[in-house]
């Protein structure tokens, strides 16, 4: 498995070499800025975006949702998820479950949280979506914005990470794309380029500790190709000039209902519990490339840390810890002032704890025993691999044209 | 008219067409320059408005600034003399200088780093943000600090001999001084604890009731927030109020369920066990609010267990039922005794309003966890005393604390500026879409200006400390201001080919024929001048 993709590392770290070398000094000086606790991350913020819209996107929307699921389920609480989704399918005239997403053909785990399993199971699996961005406010520009922080003063709270350099950021995105962009919601489109430098700019502002960049789309490889800053963990479903493929249809729903890459992904992960050793040389390990149809990349080259030493759960879980602190005696009786013994926290004190929700067997039994059917499979992912003519192209027509007309002009006298 | 042309009509209607289309050579070289100098005006609007607006920025000499003398930035000490040591005013003054003059040549004759004291005794005006420091006649100790008493907070230091000590004795005594001042006021500022938030200067205090099911009785629907506040916060927050703005908020919650179920006992106790600490604050379903603002927001929660998980303990080192949750806040688990002991068989207790007494105990823990999620240092513990023979209360904190507050909040804020600032530099050499217009240059430019006012130095005087603080939060808040500014983000990356893409199919057909008209011509006037020749 692991020598699947090592080609690809080595592929893009010829092409990157080159900005290496700044950027190294920067590492070095910043570091002994660093305060004592380096390396160790306090919370954890996911930035999940869909940039699909539309009936037949089904799909990225499940996919995205599923996601959503499964770092809530790990602990990562809403306030410190950025959810991006045109969320525009649940509702759908088209949808002949109204209010519901599935992720697979069985329909037995609702991802739009409607509760309808636990009517039938007695278990209370309600959860809802807090839905930060939607419909066409998922755009480049408010993505770029959530990455880098610019954002206009009145944009409340909720919709902001508020990530420091005590923060690990796990960014996943799921749509349409192709050779180094990424296509929103039909409209516009989101360069390898500007990811690279919105990440070179949160890493200025020190906004994360260690960033996990995930990607499904076509050629979902190049999307992290342009990335330059340190810490940075990257993985994406397809190499340049591969299609992600979507994993099966539901007939009742019509659609194809969720990718192969992230249907692989999240099956995995419902193996995964807070308390999980597993580590991303796992993860990634997992990944098979006959399975999900197209070669998932992983790029390391900025990535300080051995993938063995680095739990699965650093990213996709929320890890926290809580303090003790010293026992302060109340406010006394002769009404002075109040009483303060001190308000030392003794650091022998600290409890490493971990964030870690309820078990939800239900979603393991979606993702494990679902989907009995997998023989079809669809190849509805055309749309992503159009790619821009080249300027070479471009230049020969003009020349050609203007060729003739010289030519024409010549012959006319 | 008739319809038969006669053939002089028909001639000249020949010449009028053929004048109209082979217009002369003139004509026809009007003709194609005037598109030609609709292109050439149309270059300078075309240039301006594609321009990106990149206004210069004055951080050339940024990197190379040292605030290292910010640390040395002289802090007053004033002496004094304990009338119980001395009694005469007049000696005590004079032995009060006479000690300050000693401590300058102690620093002076070992070349020891002073500069961060300014040596002042009593006579001086009383200075802001002063240190104390008191001789006191023996009792065989070693200097302490007292945290109560008339003269809580200023550094005691006991003197075994009467009033003309020789040099020598001034030297020993120096160096005790010396020692003393510098375990509590260290030469480095010590770095901002990673529990602590980050500064600001405007800092939300959210304080939330929360009962875990009130429909089991027992809860407590509502509080005197007002007064626990005003008597065991009050203090605590008064000797912080030149550095933060605090707005208080507060909140009665009935239903904040756990998430996970604490474990029962033997004792018949209820138990959150370590694991469980962090998963306690159940983000899903406790509807923890606080007013609309981008401010920092500190959550403090007095948590009230239900009927059926009473009494609840936390397993914590010394039993105690709070704990902290870095960056965020802290947490209070109720101690009822009244519903703990309540006799159910009687019936369920039922609600009620939590009184000031009940609540001095939860408000004395926020507020030492206000404390340390502020990263207020704590006072070295070996000068600490709790001595309350003088009578009095004990202080929330002393003005050693406060001093080295200070200074940890100016050296991160002096740090956060001057690498922000490096940050856009770097950023807008990278990025050559990035925008830079004149709000982020005069934003750049006041904290370049405050920075260079600290690289210069601000003249020690009373208020230094204080100065030094406020310049170094402005800078800080500038060059965040401009890092953040949203007129920064407002062009995407463009490769050259999409530029290509984009200008040839628009210029390429006018372009062609305009050029190919221009050489027809320059071709036909070199055909006229040879003929001509």
């Amino acid at each position: 498995m692991w020598d699947l993709w090592t080609g690809v590392q080595a592929e893009v770290l010829g092409t990157s070499e080159k900005q290496a070398g700044p950027w190294q000094a920067v590492a070095n000086r910043t570091s002994e800025l660093e305060e004592s606790e380096e390396g160790r991350h306090t919370n954890n913020w996911a930035v999940l975006v869909c940039t699909s819209r539309y009936w037949f996107n089904y799909r990225h929307m499940a996919n995205t949702l599923g996601m959503y699921r499964t770092v809530k389920r790990l602990g990562i609480p809403d306030s410190r998820i950025i959810l991006m989704l045109a969320d525009d399918v649940a509702c759908n005239p088209r949808n002949g479950f109204p209010s519901t997403i599935y992720a697979n053909s069985g329909k037995q785990l609702d991802l739009y949280g409607s509760g309808v399993d636990a009517k039938k199971t007695g278990v209370d699996e309600a959860v809802g979506v807090e839905v930060d961005y939607r419909g066409y406010e998922v755009n480049v520009e408010s993505f770029l914005r959530v990455l880098t922080g610019r954002y206009p003063d009145s944009l409340p709270a909720s919709k902001r990470l508020l990530s420091d350099s005590s923060s690990n950021v796990f960014i996943y995105m799921a749509g349409h794309g192709g050779d180094e962009f990424m296509k929103f919601q039909d409209n516009e489109e989101v360069g390898a380029h500007d990811i690279g430098d919105a990440i070179g700019q949160m890493w200025e502002k020190r906004r994360y500790n260690k960033l996990f960049f995930m990607t499904d789309t076509c050629q979902a490889n190049t999307l992290y190709k342009r990335i330059y800053s340190p810490n940075v963990l990257a993985t994406g479903s397809s190499e340049l000039g591969e299609n992600s493929y979507s994993h099966h249809n539901d007939h009742d729903i019509g659609v194809a209902v969720i990718d192969s890459y992230t249907h692989y992904v999240l099956q995995y992960l419902e193996g995964i519990d807070i308390g999980s050793n597993k580590t991303m040389k796992d993860f990634f390990d997992h990944y098979d490339p006959v399975k999900i149809k197209s070669h998932p990349g992983v790029f390391t080259e900025y990535f300080p840390d051995r993938l063995d030493e680095v739990l699965v759960t650093d990213f996709f879980g929320g890890v926290s810890r809580a303090e003790g602190v010293e026992r302060v005696s109340p406010g006394h009786s002769d009404g002075l002032v109040a009483v303060a013994e001190g308000h030392d926290v003794r650091s022998d004190d600290q409890v490493e704890i971990s964030t870690s929700s309820r078990q939800r067997p239900l979603i393991r039994q979606g993702y494990l025993l679902g989907h009995p059917k997998m023989t079809l499979i669809s190849e509805t992912d055309r749309l992503g691999v159009t790619k821009a003519r080249g300027w070479r192209e471009w230049v020969a027509l003009s020349g050609l044209v203007g060729l003739g007309g010289i030519a024409w002009a010549a012959s006319s006298r | 008219m008739s319809g038969v042309a006669t053939p002089s009509q028909e001639r000249s209607k020949q010449r009028r067409i053929d004048a109209c289309i082979n217009a002369s050579p003139r004509a026809r070289l009007w003709n194609i320059l005037s598109y030609l100098s609709i292109l050439l005006v149309g270059i300078p609007f075309w240039w301006h408005t594609t321009t990106i607006e990149r206004r210069p920025l004055p951080t050339g000499q940024v990197e190379g600034m040292d605030f290292s003398h910010a640390d040395r930035q002289s802090i007053p000490v004033v002496f004094s003399a304990s009338p119980r040591f001395i009694t005469d005013q007049q000696e005590r003054r004079e032995f009060a200088s006479r000690t300050a003059g000693a401590c300058e040549r102690y620093c002076l004759a070992n070349q020891l780093d002073c500069e961060r004291f300014a040596w002042k005794n009593q006579v001086d005006i009383e200075a802001e943000n002063a240190l104390q420091l008191r001789f006191d006649s023996s009792t065989g100790r070693a200097p302490y600090i007292s945290m109560a008493g008339q003269h809580g907070g200023d550094l005691i230091i006991e003197v075994p001999y009467e009033h003309a000590p020789t040099d020598v004795l001034m030297d020993g005594l120096a160096a005790q001084i010396y020692t003393a001042l510098s375990d509590l006021v260290p030469a480095r500022p010590s770095p901002r604890p990673a529990r602590a938030i980050k500064y600001s200067r405007r800092v939300n205090l959210a304080f939330s009731l929360l009962n875990e099911d009130s429909t089991l009785g027992g809860g407590a629907f509502d509080w005197d927030v007002e007064a626990v506040i005003a008597r065991s916060l009050e203090p605590y927050l008064a000797p912080l109020r030149d550095l933060y703005d605090f707005a208080i908020e507060s909140q009665i919650v009935y239903h904040a369920p756990l998430k996970s179920a604490p474990i029962q006992t033997e004792t018949d106790e209820w138990m959150v066990t370590k694991e469980h600490m962090k998963t306690f604050v159940n983000n899903e379903q406790w509807t923890l609010d606080s007013g609309s603002s981008n401010d920092p927001v500190l959550r403090f929660l007095l948590f009230i267990p239900s009927l059926k998980h009473s009494p609840l303990r936390l397993e914590t080192s010394d039993e105690s039922p709070a704990f902290l949750i870095p960056q965020i806040g802290g947490v209070v688990i109720h101690q009822d005794t009244a519903v703990e002991n309540a006799d159910t068989t009687q019936g369920l207790p039922t609600a009620r309003r939590l009184e000031l007494a009940e609540l001095e105990l939860a408000f004395a823990y926020f507020a030492s966890q206000l404390y340390a999620l502020l990263g207020v240092p704590p006072l070295d513990p070996r000068y600490k005393t709790v001595d309350q023979k003088d009578g009095g209360g004990i202080l929330p904190m002393t003005q050693w604390q406060k001093v080295n507050l200070m200074r940890s909040i100016t050296e991160s804020n002096l740090r956060d500026a001057k690498g922000t600032l490096i940050s856009i530099t770097r950023l807008v050499a990278r990025i050559k879409e990035m925008v830079i217009n004149k709000e982020v240059r005069s934003d750049v430019e006041g904290a370049v200006n405050a920075l260079q006012k600290l690289a210069v130095g601000v003249p020690a005087s009373a208020a230094g400390l204080r100065d030094l603080f406020v310049t170094a939060r402005e800078a800080a808040q500038l060059a965040n201001k401009a890092f953040f500014n949203p007129s920064m983000m407002g062009l995407l990356y463009f490769p050259d080919e999409h530029k290509y893409a984009v200008y040839t199919p628009l210029f390429a057909p006018v372009a062609v024929p305009v050029l190919v008209a221009l050489l027809k011509e320059i071709k036909g006037w070199r055909g006229r001048r040879s003929r001509a020749t």
